[in-house]
């Protein structure tokens, strides 16, 4: 359904779009479907919504039709509890095939990947090859933690601890850390802040972000292992397709470990590193790397 | 639920922020241009940020739990927050609905007694103007306020601006929560009392009868069921209509609505249902999106619900709960089972049937007395099959009108464990398998001296005729001369189809009286008259007026 909008200070200033809600089994996911021409699919991570999305979303609308979903419990989607969502990755894959469908796109589809958004969209991918015309990757992984890296101790303990309700849950504080510390070369607007706490006031909100930790699997009898493995096993098949990376290298989850693990996946992908950027890197560098996009879309047109 | 614990009605509306914060609550047509209509909206994070806001100012200004507020405001964003805010604060509305008429609203208030005056600015205007409600000593204006004391909307929202939460007030099981004010179809409009108890039912009636999910959308046709779609996680989509003429409607409006927002559940009168099944059938038009309509108010004649049903996708239909606004539903009767089965034999003259009672309600058939009855006695119950006044007792009926103890006498009969029966005004009978059938108002039966007729069974026959629009059974005095006896002598007054106009009335008649005689209950029916336009409620275009009936045709029988 389309979705009339009211004077909430984020949206007037820095997301002007009217969105839209998918039913799911009575649970609104509610996605942004702008522009026209080629289809570009946006999938953010945690914690993070389609407002992430909101200049790449402005910079290429005149020129392809770009769908942004806010994952189920993130953004403007609904909140549901554990009792009528399960907040696993298979889930989340479910979920965007719908879309994808529901949203008639055409057969080539552009992916743009960051963070958890990338094991989601990197898996329907898998399920779909013949579907992807290209992928955009900003830190991000699609495969288990590279065996050089560590679990940061930030996640352990949102993990593997009590903490966790505190922590994700009560505080909010993974959010309000990621709003502070995702961006490294200026500091969010209040307005922009806002956009990210907001959506997460409540603290029933904070569930998604809490499942979204607990849902990387670390050993094999983790439920989501199996199809990470998986999908891991898959991604040679897109040693073909064009691949843009922008890696902000001041992250300190998905760092150089993993930007050398993608290199070593998919040899072809052209890679900018940000060496003063960090998580947030499309907040860091939203010009440069809407720039990036639109030569690197020049360079490599859709062939249907 | 438990039968002591009783929550907030607006505590609904904090489950539904919790769940699905950033859907929209409320749509409102604020206005159109070339490009069509454009929205304003509250999600349900607005709505309830803005209700708390409200409720924070309201309580800065002497507006109190308990306080009693007629709110003068028409369906809107504001109407909502304004809704939501004294039930937070406890406060008690006091709403009005606009079909009864600007002559009733000075009685209503004058009744109410409300401390607090929360209107638009036309409504301030005629407070002042017309004495409303000297009662008042708190007014609220909603935009600009002229020439009268008080505080704007805008101001009590900055006097509640904070950023603390607010708690709602919680209530005992038999708090007032609201007073209605909905158009009787006989005398002044009453007060109805409803407790938060009484909504609480409610709401999960609806829910559970219908299988309403949140994240429904809904357009309601009939303002104050629009108060339900947030407590049920449903976005309301208001339409762009006259809420008092909903005949009138223009179905392209809704139409348009219903396409745009991909409506589920439209909560109608039957008035609009008319109106769209013809526009409809007309057209060729469908409306797939919707899951079901729910019509209220009044019966909907087959005909109508046949045509509005044609244009629903398949597994949708209508449902027609029965009740009234002491006790909403009593039973719910949908269009596959009316147009399936019962259509069949209310032609036969056996009433309309409207269902089976709700879970939790209890239906007896009592016999007919026009006098207050002191106490429940199971001898006032009659076998099942006969006709009596219908009384039903549930959680959700309301026990009292506000201010009115003879009313409530006349109305109520106190049961064992303090409980009530409330008595419908209606008389109809139980089927084998339970379900009601009603077969008019009390107070339209006609006493003969044969035995007592119902409007419906008669009226039933009549309309069969294909010239026959529709036809009403009024009792005149008996023309043997004994004017003193009760007694009555019935008529049935016709209105003809507009394309049957002009016939022949002395053939027609033969053909009527030979029709009503072929069943038993219509044999005594030798006078029938013509009239050019039943008088009938604005509202639904569909409740006769039988008591101007009665008189004017007492004028043509000389």
């Amino acid at each position: 359904m389309e979705l009339g909008f009211s004077p909430v200070n984020f949206r007037r200033e820095h997301y002007p779009f009217v969105g839209h809600f998918l039913d799911r089994n009575g649970i609104g996911l509610h996605y942004l479907d702008e522009g026209a021409g080629e289809a570009v699919v946006m999938v953010h991570g945690n914690p993070t919504w389609s407002f992430y999305y909101r200049r790449l979303v402005l910079g290429l609308r005149d020129q392809c039709r770009t769908i942004v979903p806010d994952h189920i419990g993130c953004g403007l989607s609904d909140k549901p509890d554990d009792a009528h969502y399960s907040f696993t990755l298979e889930r989340r894959v479910a979920d965007l095939d719908a879309l994808i469908t529901h949203a008639k796109l055409p057969e080539k589809i552009t992916l743009v990947l960051h963070d958890w958004g990338g094991m989601i969209g990197i898996t329907w991918a898998a399920q779909n090859p013949h579907r992807i015309a290209r992928l955009v990757l900003l830190n991000t992984a699609a495969f288990h933690l590279p065996k050089t890296k560590k679990l940061p101790p930030s996640l352990w303990v949102c993990r593997n601890t009590p903490l966790d309700a505190l922590l994700v849950r009560k505080t909010g504080l993974f959010v309000r850390l990621v709003a502070r510390w995702g961006v490294r070369t200026r500091v969010l607007s209040p307005e922009e802040r806002d956009a990210y706490l907001t959506p997460h006031a409540a603290k029933a909100s904070r569930l998604a972000q809490l499942r979204f930790v607990q849902d990387i699997p670390l050993t094999p009898d983790h439920p989501t292992h199996a199809l990470v493995t998986e999908v891991q096993g898959k991604l040679a098949q897109f040693q073909r397709t064009p691949t843009l990376i922008c890696w902000g290298a001041k992250d300190w989850v998905f760092d150089d470990h993993f930007l050398a693990e993608w290199k070593r996946i998919l040899p072809q992908a052209e890679i900018h590193r940000f060496a003063d950027a960090s998580h947030l890197v499309l907040e860091d560098k939203p010009d440069e790397i809407l720039a990036l996009v639109k030569q690197f879309f020049a360079k490599h047109p859709v062939k249907e | 639920m438990s039968a002591t614990v009783t929550s907030n009605i607006a505590s609904h509306l904090a489950v539904m922020e919790e769940r699905q914060p950033d859907r929209p609550a409320v749509l409102f047509p604020a206005r159109r241009d070339a490009q069509g209509v454009h929205y304003t909206q509250y999600t349900f994070r607005e709505l309830d940020a803005v209700s708390s806001q409200m409720a924070r100012g309201f309580e800065r200004i002497g507006i109190k739990r308990g306080t009693r507020a007629a709110l003068l405001v028409p369906p809107s964003l504001d109407f909502f927050a304004l809704t939501f805010a004294l039930f937070k604060l406890g406060a008690v509305p006091v709403l009005i609905d606009p079909g009864i008429g600007l002559g009733n609203f000075a009685n209503c208030l004058a009744e109410a007694e409300p401390q607090a005056f929360i209107g638009i600015s036309k409504a301030q205007a005629a407070r002042v103007l017309l004495g409303w409600a000297p009662s008042v000593s708190v007014p609220v204006t909603v935009g600009t306020r002229w020439f009268w004391g008080g505080h704007t909307l805008a101001q009590v929202q900055k006097l509640g601006a904070t950023e603390e939460s607010f708690s709602s007030a919680i209530p005992t099981p038999d708090e007032t929560a609201a007073i209605l004010f909905t158009s009787g179809s006989t005398g002044p409009p009453k007060g109805v009392v409803y407790t938060h108890e009484i909504f609480t039912a409610q709401v999960e009636h609806i829910r559970a009868l219908y299988g309403i999910q949140p994240g429904e959308v809904d357009l309601p046709t009939f303002p104050l069921f629009a108060l339900f779609g947030p407590a049920l996680g449903m976005t309301e989509v208001l339409p762009a209509m006259d809420f008092t003429r909903p005949a009138d409607v223009n179905p392209l409006n809704l139409t348009a609505a219903i396409a745009r927002f991909g409506v589920t559940n439209m909560f109608g009168s039957p008035a609009v249902i008319n109106r769209l099944g013809r526009h409809g059938e007309a057209h060729g038009m469908k409306l797939p999106t919707l899951r079901r309509a729910i019509s209220a108010g009044a019966p909907v004649p087959a005909k109508a619900l046949a045509r509005f049903a044609a244009m629903l996708p398949p597994g949708a239909q209508v449902f027609t709960p029965y009740g009234a606004t002491e006790c909403l539903p009593v039973a719910s009767i949908g269009s596959d089972e009316i147009l399936g089965e019962t259509r069949a034999q209310t032609e036969l003259g056996k009433g309309v049937c409207v269902g089976k009672p709700v879970p939790g309600l209890t239906v007896k058939i009592i016999r007919i007395t026009d006098e207050p009855i002191a106490a429940w006695s199971d001898d006032l119950e009659l076998p099942r099959g006969e006709i009596g006044e219908i009384a039903v007792q549930a959680p959700h009926a309301t026990r009292s009108y506000f201010n009115r103890p003879a009313a409530t006498a006349q109305a109520k009969i106190p049961a064992a464990d303090g409980k009530y029966f409330h008595r419908m005004g209606d008389v109809g009978y139980l089927d084998e398998r339970g379900r009601i059938w009603f077969c008019g108002r009390k107070s339209h039966r006609v006493e003969t001296k044969t035995g007592t007729m119902f409007t419906i069974p008669c009226e039933a026959i009549f309309n069969t005729h294909p010239a026959v629009f529709r036809s009403a059974l009024v009792g005149t005095p008996a023309t043997d001369g004994d004017w003193k006896s009760p007694a009555r002598e019935p008529v049935i007054c016709i209105e003809l189809e507009a394309e049957a106009r002009g016939r022949d009335e002395g053939k027609l008649r033969e053909e009527l009286l030979a029709l009503g005689a072929k069943f038993p209950h219509t044999q005594a029916i030798r006078t029938v008259l013509f009239h050019p336009a039943f008088p009938v409620d604005i509202r639904h275009n569909a409740k006769i007026f039988r008591e101007k009936l009665a008189v004017w045709t007492k004028e043509q029988l000389g």
